[in-house]
């Protein structure tokens, strides 16, 4: 009897051994599905840690293609490479390495990779861009399509309603949103604390225009202020004329690509006046020199020739780029000539120390509307009517601002660029 | 043979049964603890392999090798539900975009495991289904906007979803008695940075 029991034993212990053995390879199985998981995750943390330290040494000096290599990092090490794949863009592969020793002791190394593409950032993919609000605030009926900017505080009131990413340098006012008196809808993110400052000059799209492009400078004689008309064609022509004074000192009528294979037309010292079709590509601007010129006047609609607003695949490419204004003037000999009823304007516009505006005044009643398709830079934010303590347009115009999709990854030919590049792909 | 032998049997008899219903309650535990054990594991093993996936997908929101194709970020998010999610994405890395959907089915669905709750977790690659039986009980998404604040499901205008948290439980195919083995994961905040591009 005594036998069989000490049998049973055995056999008891025996059936135990086997038994827990399976439940520990079972929990090790588990534990070491743990482990990968979080040393997988380990690795992503180090090489993404790595590509925003990439992408930062970038986003201060544009020409950083130093990079990194093997620096430790939270129990890891990590790589960045900084590569060029097409002139105009920027990559940063960031690959993080991390060892560690799974249950049985064996060492195991994980590594993972994570991709930065940047370009160069034009201030055309700006919806609006504003430098200073000054006291105007966007309010309830705004709606901003595309990216807006303000390069400063942005006063809400109410519910206005952004469709694009919102960016400002120094927050908002009220600075707590959503506020009692301030609840706007942002469908694009919002980021705070976002400078992107206006340049101090057009040098880099004047330079563009004396080589491959076309600057038009005032002739020294005869006396008078400088200024240029220009009319697009839509057969991919332009009609200009100079003036000097009342003296018109030429007259010419040619192909865009002619005037300016690089699309780079630029007055210096004097003053544009602007319509017409454009069939092609092309950055207008005016740039003082002496306390001369620096604004553009659009004396009439301003249109594509193939519309990207039908036609999405359109090519036709314009900006309108001025130091000072880009302003709708009273039509000349008004009021015995009449203040058009709307205006079309599709084209980037870029008032870099002024803004963008139309003259109005109590005698022209309520004329329809300004509608820009495109983008907006201004310094400040110009007037198209005058209007009631409700917002109601009394006389002048209301304005329609609508954002060119096509703008969030084109621009005109030279048109400003922001000095800093932009992400347009993160690849995990 | 006198009385001693009797009380020896005896008591061999009563140690003997003793010992066999220790044998047969180990037995028990043991089997308890080792199914249990194994569905833990198959549950875990399971929950990883869910949310790695997951979290490749996700972190790709949004991605495309062609970035022209992805010219406004705020467009990335297609549709978002409480149990379903639809992005742009480019899965193959090749420049061209898919659409990506990750939904539910329902639980009677599932026939292949005694489990009345669990479902399959749907993935959709243009049009394609790919039907995951991984113990999924529960897939619930919440969606947050720029300013933190929850936005209602199902989301109105997917533009203003800024971040979203996932929380997904699994449970094993099978049960001990009525208790399944379950693992439950919350990933807080889950986001692209592709959704604030350019």
């Amino acid at each position: 009897m005594g036998r069989s029991a000490i049998l049973m034993v055995m056999g008891l212990s025996l059936v135990l051994l086997m038994a827990t053995s399976g439940l520990k390879r079972d929990v090790n199985l588990a534990y070491e599905n743990y482990l990968t998981y979080t040393n997988s995750t380990h690795a992503h943390n180090i090489a993404l840690s790595a590509a925003n330290m990439g992408a930062n040494a970038v986003f201060m000096n544009n020409a950083w293609t130093t990079g990194y290599s093997g620096v430790s990092y939270d129990g890891g090490t990590f790589d960045v490479t900084v590569t060029n794949p097409t002139a105009n863009q920027t990559k940063i592969t960031s690959v993080g390495h991390l060892t560690k020793a799974m249950l049985g002791g064996n060492l195991v190394t994980i590594n993972d990779t994570v991709q930065v593409l940047l370009q160069p950032s034009t201030f055309s993919k700006f919806g609006v861009y504003i430098n200073n609000m000054s006291g105007v605030a966007w309010a309830t009926g705004d709606t901003v399509w595309g990216p807006c900017h303000i390069e400063g505080t942005m006063n809400v009131l109410g519910t206005p309603v952004f469709y694009g990413k919102v960016t400002t340098k120094s927050g908002t006012n009220p600075a707590k949103l959503p506020a009692a008196n301030a609840t706007p809808k942002f469908y694009g993110t919002y980021q705070s604390g976002v400078s992107v400052p206006l340049p101090t000059n057009f040098g880099a799209l004047q330079t563009a225009a004396s080589s491959g492009g076309k600057l038009f400078t005032p002739p020294g004689s005869p006396a008078g202020a400088y200024s240029v008309n220009m009319t697009l064609l839509a057969n991919g022509q332009i009609h200009y004329q100079e003036y000097k004074g009342a003296t018109k000192v030429s007259d010419v009528t040619t192909a865009l690509t002619t005037l300016a294979p690089n699309g780079a037309i630029v007055v210096s010292g004097g003053d544009i006046n602007l319509q017409g079709t454009i069939n092609g590509q092309a950055t207008i601007g005016s740039i003082a020199a002496s306390g001369n010129g620096g604004n553009v006047h659009i004396v009439g609609n301003i249109k594509y020739n193939n519309d990207p607003q039908t036609n999405p695949a359109s090519t036709d490419m314009l900006g309108i780029v001025a130091d000072n204004n880009v302003d709708i003037p009273l039509p000349s000999g008004y009021p015995s000539t009449a203040a058009p009823h709307d205006y079309l304007i599709e084209a980037a516009v870029f008032a870099r120390t002024g803004n963008f505006s139309a003259a109005y005044t109590s005698s022209m009643g309520k004329l329809g509307a300004v509608t820009l398709y495109g983008s907006l830079v201004t310094n400040t934010i110009g007037a198209f009517a005058a209007g009631d303590a409700n917002g109601n347009v009394l006389y002048g115009y209301s304005n329609k601002f609508n954002f060119d999709e096509r703008l969030m990854v084109g621009a005109p030919p030279a048109y400003p660029t922001t000095g800093t590049l932009e992400v347009i792909s993160w690849k995990e | 043979m006198g009385n001693s032998t009797i009380l020896d049997i005896i008591g061999s008899v009563v140690i003997a049964g003793f010992l066999l219903m220790i044998v047969l309650n180990l037995y028990g535990t043991i089997s308890n603890a080792t199914f249990v054990t194994n569905n833990e594991l198959v549950v875990q093993t399971n929950l990883v392999t869910l949310v790695t996936l997951m979290e490749h997908d996700f972190r790709r929101l949004g991605y495309c090798a062609n970035p022209v194709k992805v010219a406004d970020p705020t467009l990335n998010i297609k549709a978002a539900s409480a149990h379903s999610i639809s992005f742009v994405t480019d899965v193959n890395c090749n420049g061209n975009l898919d659409t990506l959907t990750y939904s539910v089915s329902d639980t009677s669905a599932l026939h292949s495991t005694t489990n009345p709750h669990d479902m399959f977790l749907l993935r959709t690659i243009d049009g394609v289904t790919q039907r995951l039986s991984l113990g999924l009980t529960m897939f619930n998404f919440s969606y947050y906007d720029v300013l933190g604040d929850s936005i209602p499901n199902p989301v109105a205008d997917p533009r203003q979803i800024y971040t979203m948290q996932l929380s997904i439980e699994l449970q094993s195919p099978a049960a001990y008695d009525t208790t399944y083995s379950y693992a439950y994961w919350r990933q807080l905040r889950l986001t692209s940075q592709n959704l604030r591009n350019r």
